[in-house]
């Protein structure tokens, strides 16, 4: 029996092809997902696929703000992870009532005012 | 190739450092994948390290737990208590340190977990300093040799299986044969006798009542000022019975390290050991002999290299442990049993027959053994427990002729009548440690001579009158006595003159 592949394993290989511009590599990931019934397994594997883009200088950031980011913003986001390939997703969540939140594949900081709300209130707990 | 330039070589270096530190803020963060029997599995964190403490997001606040299992797709973290509350999908992040426990003089006198949070209902502990919970044994060359005694009062230890500061001796016997009882007398007598040893008795596993008990008691004799005690129960985590005995060494080094002497009693690692065994399964860990994991003789041996005398460059401390291991039936050729064996100095072999005769404490003089010896001895002592020793080894050969009183020639009979006068006089209450003088006058009573006449049964009563009228007669020749140094004959003048009248009137 084929022993299983392990999931940086996949997502190295899948990084590697989509870097070389081979976008069938997704459709071999979801058959091999289903035949070894690893479907749950697809949203941490596109994490650990990021997480080998991030390595190989492109980053996926998702960031959440309470308003739309403006031009000066993303390019300090930009900045702020060195020399890397950026794409930004960004998602307007007014209930962060100010600041922002970042996530990479890896790393995250969330500096909005929901969070120091929320820091002050289990201080207080 | 071009020659290095040395300053593009530091502003490269200083570029690299500042690029870094821009980063500042973004944090490495990883999800619960799954959690389920005190295991978070963790998926993201690939720098985190071994041992390394992480930061579960939970909705009563963050949830420490460390890492131990290291793996290619995941980590598995063992939560530190409270693990229903935390959920799959939660944030993990990393504390960048491995897990501390407080230590200092604050803890004396206070009842706590592993963690250093109070379990006495007294104010929370604040410390200077943080200890350590894994950190490497002293080298070979900052240590010194044991040469110090421990006295544990209890005159069978003292006179043939001596302790040394510095050395590890292991009290392993079944249940209920009195290991625990041992370890509290030692540590009531280094306040009675006021050598300024600290105590950290580490509760592995223990049931709360007797840990209650245990600290009342402590109370009592005065003991609790000068004792730290950390306390897991049966139903705490196993990662907290896991970590104890490392957090209460931790607490032990503070005052080894500061040249000052520590007492660690470890009760018991054979719960210790099976705490491990249920993490490292539960890590997926693959199992071993008796399902233990493969790195169960290193969970102990870690533990207890810890314990040491240190050199006079560092300051002559020293940190004495007392580990206890329960075995089945008696039978020390068990697997951890064994194994602890082989790591301590010594072992002290209580056994179950010898309690039930009445023989308490119930220490099999033939199986136990102190590697350490007289060099962990006071001279006083060490003058008689030759004796002693022999005249109970001689005894055991003969033992099972002693049904035939009668038919026996005289210097067999003679064996017999002193061995179990030396083994009456060995019995000794618990709660009741004994000083040196004591021990020296005891026996040396006996292995003179001076009690052959009287009846095996009323040998303690002879003793303590004898004790009785030594200390109310002669109290600063007996205070002088109970510096350790070799008696000097007008010591034993004074001695056996007593001995000899005291004898006569309880000679049958």
């Amino acid at each position: 029996m084929a022993s299983r592949l392990s999931r940086r394993t996949l997502a190295k290989f899948a990084a590697d092809e989509l870097l070389a511009g081979n976008e069938q590599v997704l459709d071999q990931l979801a058959a091999l997902l289903v035949e070894e019934q690893r479907e749950r397994e697809a949203d941490i594997l596109v994490r650990d696929i990021e997480a080998q883009l991030a390595d190989a200088g492109h980053v996926v950031v998702r960031v959440e703000t309470a308003h739309s980011l403006d031009a000066s913003s993303k390019r300090d986001i930009e900045a702020m992870l060195g020399d890397k390939t950026v794409h930004i997703q960004e998602t307007v969540k007014p209930e962060l009532i100010g600041g922002l939140r970042i996530a990479t594949p890896t790393q995250a900081l969330d500096q909005t005012v929901a969070r120091k709300l929320e820091t002050l209130r289990m201080a207080e707990i | 190739m071009s020659k290095i330039d040395v300053t593009e070589l530091s502003k490269s270096l200083r570029d690299a450092i500042a690029k870094l530190e821009s980063s500042e803020g973004l944090e490495d963060v990883g999800v619960v994948v799954r959690v389920g029997d005190g295991v978070a599995w963790v998926h993201g964190l690939g720098n985190a390290g071994y041992s390394e403490v992480l930061e579960i997001e939970s909705p009563d606040g963050p949830v420490e737990a460390f890492a131990l299992n290291l793996m290619e797709d995941e980590i598995g973290a063992v939560i530190l208590g409270g693990e229903t509350k935390v959920g799959a999908g939660a944030k993990v992040t990393r504390k960048g340190e491995v897990l501390t426990v407080p230590v200092g003089e604050e803890l004396l006198g206070r009842v706590v977990d592993p963690l250093g949070r109070p379990l006495d209902g007294g104010p929370a502990i604040k410390t200077k300093h943080q200890g350590l919970i894994e950190r490497p044994a002293i080298g070979v060359m900052g240590r010194k040799s044991v040469h110090e005694p421990l006295m544990t009062g209890i005159m069978a230890i003292d006179a043939m299986f001596p302790i040394g500061r510095g050395q590890r001796e292991l009290i392993i016997g079944d249940r209920q044969t009195g290991k625990t009882a041992i370890a509290i007398d030692t540590m009531i007598n280094q306040a009675k006798q006021k050598t300024g040893v600290v105590n950290v008795y580490v509760a592995i596993g223990q049931k709360l009542s007797k840990i209650t008990r245990l600290v009342e008691r402590l109370k009592e004799e005065g003991v609790m000022d000068q004792t730290i005690i950390v306390a897991t129960s049966p139903s705490d985590a196993a990662s907290l019975l896991y970590l104890a005995p490392y957090a209460g060494t931790a607490m032990g080094e503070y005052f080894r390290d500061k040249g000052e002497h520590a007492l660690m009693i470890y009760d018991d690692l054979t719960k210790h050991a099976v705490a491990y065994r249920q993490m490292s399964l539960l890590l997926r860990r693959p199992p071993g002999r008796e399902a233990y994991p493969g790195d169960v003789f290193y969970l102990h041996s870690r533990l207890l290299e810890r314990s040491a005398k240190l050199s006079d460059a560092l300051g002559a401390g020293s940190l004495t442990a007392l580990p206890i291991i329960e075995t089945q039936a008696g039978d020390i050729s068990a697997y951890i049993p064994t194994n602890v064996i082989s790591i301590t100095d010594g072992q002290i072999f209580l056994e179950t027959d010898l309690f039930y005769q009445g023989i308490r404490p119930a220490i099999s003089a033939g199986l136990s053994v102190s590697r350490v010896g007289g060099a962990a001895q006071t001279k006083a002592v060490k003058s008689v427990g030759g004796n002693l020793k022999l005249g109970l080894s001689q005894f055991r050969e003969l033992a099972a002729f002693a049904q035939f009183g009668s038919d026996l020639d005289a210097s067999t009979k003679a064996q017999i009548d002193r061995g179990q006068r030396l083994t009456e006089l060995l019995k000794q209450p618990q709660y009741q440690p004994m000083s040196i003088w004591e021990q020296f006058v005891s026996i040396h009573a006996v292995t003179s001579g001076a009690f052959d006449d009287v009846p095996v049964e009323n040998i303690k009563d002879a003793q303590a009158a004898v004790l009785t009228r030594l200390w109310k007669d002669h109290k600063d020749a007996m205070r002088e006595l109970n510096k350790g140094d070799k008696p000097t004959e007008e010591h034993l003048k004074v001695i056996d003159d007593v001995t000899k009248k005291v004898a006569k009137g309880f000679e049958g």
